[in-house]
């Protein structure tokens, strides 16, 4: 089964309405983004709906389960109260970002934010530009003005702004619920151009020999076990067993795990033969 | 692979399987996860869902299973279950399991693999199989959690006939066998085989007959003297190493009239109380009510079944049934 990296859902905002609601937000009320190992440049942001309710809050802890609240910068922008409101998933967290001209965020994966996650990141483009490099797991997607995206932010992504105006993006993080299943189904039986989502490919180089090492690692570590035994899902464990072995050195790809896997299976259901 | 066995805790063997002639074990992740299922493979079978589990299961020499036994040799069995199958063994089973301070270990193809080794390796001494076996029991029997502190096994129906080699290797450890009506016990396998009922499935040389033999035998007559050698081998034990034994007809009462007595643990009111809430249930399939079904197996049985039964079976129950009195009036 291959893992959407993103989608683009059926839902479409105005852009020129949200583009209006960006005025009436002043310039000192966009604050830094707080992560500035990861970005060049400007990039700040404005929360609209956060655990504290306060603007100025970027981040709200994404496994905290407190219901969030609006901030008084939402309370003034009508357009962005109607588009939160088309969502009928619980939303956590919503906020403005934007990067500057020129500026740009490092290659990075975020965690715990992905369909399969129970929580995912939706972006809506308000202000964008041709010249908007978006990479998600090497490949470029173009967010077009009013679309809204999934992301799976789990994968490797970086933007680049290399137009001379802001970019921003309302970004809403909200709990998967079957509203939003069958959303992103919708979205994922839909696929007319190959832009519109792109499965996660994995170019590692094969090699079942570093996978044996790596279990053998695995065995002699009871902190890395503990780690791998925190994820129930099959792909999304495959996903994991790739990254944690490239973290300790191992470098083979999610097919060699997925062979492995399935030998593991046969050799237990096929014990008697 | 190099693997500690102090780091085995929550591992359990759950396969041995041969590699260029050399056995190895493969082992589990079963964490602190109790052995609740009807048998110990239904278990293996939920904690292989987890994906690490499955995935990351180190296969290693047997010598390992002798260190970890070194390292933690587990819990002393405190009971053995024998019985002719499908005659309210798993019943018993279950209720014990139902006990949180009861390990029960059921069917195990570890400990039957061990046993039958001596099949796929004939230079292998009595004595190597009862250290193995000694060793994969240790490793099924850790204390998982602390509250477990009482260790009982069931065993294949087939594996009584390996009887003195088990008795080697755990010496008074009380057992009891379950046995029942054979025309019944014959219905029931005949509705859904177990692999001792499926000739070729167990070596046959076990039961004493040949490949040959069985390849031409009738399916009843197969059974039927399968069932028998069962039979037979619990009584030739009974006399000399003192069992107990328990017709399904005793089921459930005895199981906190005799049984627990007779292994020695005291019952408490409320535990009896649980033990009649899991007599309630099938033991095969907690969701369907358990009740007898001796008068409709009865009924259903094949003429060849009756005759089969008649020739094969029924003279050692007879048996079985002047032991138990004898056991009674002792």
């Amino acid at each position: 089964m291959p893992i959407h990296s993103c989608l683009k859902l059926p839902l479409t905002f105005d852009p020129r309405d949200l583009q209006s609601d960006l005025n009436l937000i002043l310039d000192h009320e966009w604050v830094r983004h707080f992560n500035d190992r990861y970005y060049e440049g400007e990039w700040s942001g404005v929360a609209l709906r956060s655990s504290e309710g306060a603007s100025g809050q970027l981040y709200s802890n994404p496994l905290e389960d407190e219901l969030p609240t609006d901030t008084p910068v939402l309370g003034r922008c009508p357009s962005l109260q109607r588009a939160l409101a088309m969502l009928e998933c619980p939303v956590k967290s919503a906020r403005l970002l934007k990067l500057g001209a020129g500026a740009r965020i490092l290659e990075h994966r975020d965690y715990n934010l992905s369909l399969d996650d129970g929580e995912v990141r939706l972006h809506v483009a308000i202000t964008t530009s041709p010249l908007v490099d978006f990479y998600l797991n090497g490949n470029r997607i173009v967010m077009n003005p009013g679309e809204c995206w999934y992301i799976n932010a789990n994968l490797p992504h970086k933007v680049e702004n290399r137009s001379d105006s802001p970019r921003v993006h309302l970004v809403i993080d909200c709990k998967v619920d079957d509203w939003l299943r069958s959303l992103a189904a919708s979205a994922a039986a839909d696929i007319t151009s190959p832009s519109d989502s792109i499965t996660y490919e994995d170019r590692r180089p094969s090699c079942p020999d570093a996978l044996d090492r790596f279990c053998s690692a695995v065995f002699e570590d009871v902190a890395l076990q503990e780690r791998l035994r925190q994820v129930a899902d099959k792909e999304l464990f495959i996903d994991l067993v790739v990254r944690v072995g490239e973290e300790n050195g191992f470098v083979f790809n999610a097919d060699d795990v997925r062979e492995a896997y399935k030998s593991k299976r046969r050799d237990w259901i096929e014990r008697w033969v | 692979m190099s693997l500690d066995a102090r780091r085995l805790d929550g591992w359990i063997p759950i396969r041995i399987y041969w590699e260029e002639d050399q056995p190895r074990i493969d082992w589990c992740w079963v964490g602190r996860r109790r052995f609740t299922e009807p048998f110990l493979d239904h278990t293996i079978d939920a904690c292989l869902r987890l994906p690490f589990a499955n995935l990351f299961r180190p296969q290693t020499p047997v010598g390992l299973l002798r260190q970890r036994y070194e390292v933690s040799p587990g819990l002393s069995p405190q009971g053995f279950i024998f019985h002719m199958s499908r005659c309210g063994s798993t019943l018993v089973t279950q209720m014990l399991a139902a006990l949180p301070e009861n390990v029960v270990i059921s069917e195990a193809g570890t400990i039957d693999s061990v046993l039958r080794a001596s099949f796929r390796d004939p230079h292998l001494s009595d004595e190597e199989r009862i250290d193995w076996l000694r060793w994969t029991v240790s490793a099924l029997a850790q204390s998982r959690n602390g509250e477990d502190i009482r260790l009982f096994i069931k065993f294949d129906s087939w594996t009584v006939l390996d009887f003195p080699l088990i008795r080697r290797a755990f010496p008074e450890v009380p057992w009891i066998f379950l046995y029942r009506n054979p025309i019944e016990v014959l219905v029931s396998q005949f509705a859904r085989r177990g692999a001792h009922m499926v000739p070729g499935a167990i070596e046959p040389e076990l039961f004493g007959m040949s490949s040959r033999e069985i390849a031409t035998m009738p399916p009843e007559e197969y059974c039927a003297r399968v069932l028998a050698r069962v039979c037979e081998a619990a009584l030739t034990h009974h006399q000399t190493c003192g069992g107990m034994m328990i017709n399904y007809e005793q089921l459930p009462e005895v199981s906190w009239t005799g049984i627990t007595e007779f292994f020695g643990i005291e019952v408490s009111d409320a535990q009896r109380e649980t033990f009649i809430r899991v007599a309630k249930r099938d033991a095969k399939n907690p969701m369907i009510e358990f009740e007898s079904d001796s008068q409709s197996k009865q009924e259903s049985a094949s003429e060849a079944l009756r005759e089969a039964s008649a020739r094969w079976l029924l003279p050692v129950y007879d048996r079985l049934q002047a032991a138990r009195s004898g056991d009674l009036a002792s």
